[in-house]
């Protein structure tokens, strides 16, 4: 039996090539299949926490959704409101940045965590206004 | 009308199945899409608290991404934050704009910079558990400090060495104290439980004259070349105990600095630690 499959390469590199870097994608390989990605907004008090969760739907945005593993979820954060710099997850900051938000300290119990049918996120507002950040997540829908 | 799209998935299970995991590829879910993948490095020197390095990726919007770092060992996803018994606290994470991906390193303790904590001192006037050091009606004080553990070879390049020496009362005079610093010239100097100003002192000294600032405050003794006198001792090991006396060098009436034990030795070797990153960006679009 022939090995059927589907291959896409990457500009100048060769369909027969046996190096996985040089596909786009390749059914011989895993890939990451986004099953959902959002912006949030989260508000947080002044020395306060706040604790955002995301519970997940099927593609028909209203039927909850339970998985049978816990999947992969990846989260970008605008520590700083407005600053067009966002840090990859997790956060446990000690730098100045920790005087706006933190997802946790060095002190302070991470309190984040992905579960089967959600997965939340606990910011820490150290500064004594109230504040709004973003976060960007996705989550892979067939890793887990 | 059907549900069109295209559907690729895993060998040996079927396009009817309605498990996710057996998907490689589904039109109705996007996928990262493949923009850079590259490599970087960081040196970090002797004293270093932040370091950042900087790579573009020409996207004109924040992208998603990853990064992982190496550190001559074992390869980490980022961010990492790893802190150690001894005290050391440094964290590495990456961000990023619509321009770059930055990596960066911040460390609570300067690189290759240790403190030590007093663990004994003595006052010629007050007794153990106090400094003080300078004139007082007339009398000469003189005092030590000693400090275990210090994590120093004879043979290391060091860079500095100061004790900064922490004063919670002064002198009424108002003029400077001043003072002049040798070590114990003694392989592994002992506690203060006897009397310890009678030990043999080392051939280096610092001098200097010490002004009465605001207190609680704490003035600088370079050490480092009675540190060096010590440390090249043939008897010396790392991990043994030092001990600096300082003594009265003519200071005026009433012109002293005092404290218990809160003073601290700081100890900057040489040297540098490169560490290595591979970045992937994706073209897709966060921000």
């Amino acid at each position: 039996m022939a090995d059927w499959g589907i291959k896409v390469s990457k500009p100048t590199k060769s369909i027969t090539s046996s190096n996985p870097g040089d596909y786009v994608f390749n059914s011989k390989f895993g890939s990451a299949i986004v099953y959902k990605d959002a912006e949030v907004s989260v508000t947080i008090n002044a020395s306060s926490s706040t604790k955002s969760t995301v519970n997940y739907y099927y593609p028909d945005g209203s039927t909850p959704l339970t998985f049978d593993y816990y999947p992969v979820v990846l989260i970008f954060a605008e520590l700083v409101p407005g600053s067009g710099e966002w840090y990859l997850s997790p956060f446990s900051l000690y730098e100045d940045i920790d005087t706006f938000v933190s997802a946790g300290t060095y002190s302070t119990p991470f309190y984040s965590s992905v579960e089967k049918s959600k997965f939340f996120i606990t910011f820490y507002n150290r500064t004594g206004s109230q504040i709004t950040i973003k976060y960007h997540y996705y989550i892979f829908a067939n890793l887990g | 009308m059907g549900d069109w799209g295209i559907k690729v998935t895993k060998t040996g299970k079927g396009v009817t199945s309605t498990d996710l995991r057996d998907l490689l590829m589904h039109s109705n879910y996007s996928m990262f899409k493949y923009h850079l993948d590259t490599t970087t490095s960081m040196t970090i020197n002797a004293g270093d608290t932040s370091k950042t390095v900087t790579v573009a990726h020409g996207l004109g919007y924040v992208p998603a991404f990853i990064a992982y770092f190496n550190d001559g060992s074992y390869n980490s996803l980022l961010p990492q934050r790893r802190s150690f018994y001894t005290g050391e606290d440094e964290h590495i994470f990456a961000t990023a704009d619509a321009t770059n991906i930055y990596i960066k390193w911040r460390s609570i303790v300067p690189y290759l910079r240790s403190t030590y904590d007093c663990d004994d001192a003595y006052s010629n006037i007050l007794g153990r558990n106090y400094t003080a050091v300078g004139n007082s009606n007339g009398t000469g004080l003189d005092c030590a400090n000693r400090f275990v553990g210090i994590a120093v070879t004879g043979s290391e390049t060091i860079t500095s060495a100061t004790l900064d020496f922490y004063v919670s009362s002064k002198g009424a005079s108002g003029s400077n104290t001043k003072l002049k610093t040798h070590g114990f010239d003694e392989d592994n100097t002992g506690d203060f439980g006897s009397y310890p100003l009678g030990r043999t002192l080392t051939s280096a000294y610092t001098s200097q004259e010490q002004n009465p600032s605001s207190t609680p405050f704490s003035f600088g003794i370079n050490v480092l070349s009675i540190l060096n006198e010590i440390r090249q001792r043939s008897g010396w090991s790392s991990g043994n105990a030092m001990g600096f006396m300082s003594v009265n060098n003519g200071s005026p009436n009433n012109a002293f600095l005092a404290d218990y034990t809160s003073s601290t030795l700081v100890i900057q070797k040489a040297g540098s630690l490169t560490y290595n990153f591979r970045i992937l960006v994706f073209k897709d679009k966060i921000a």
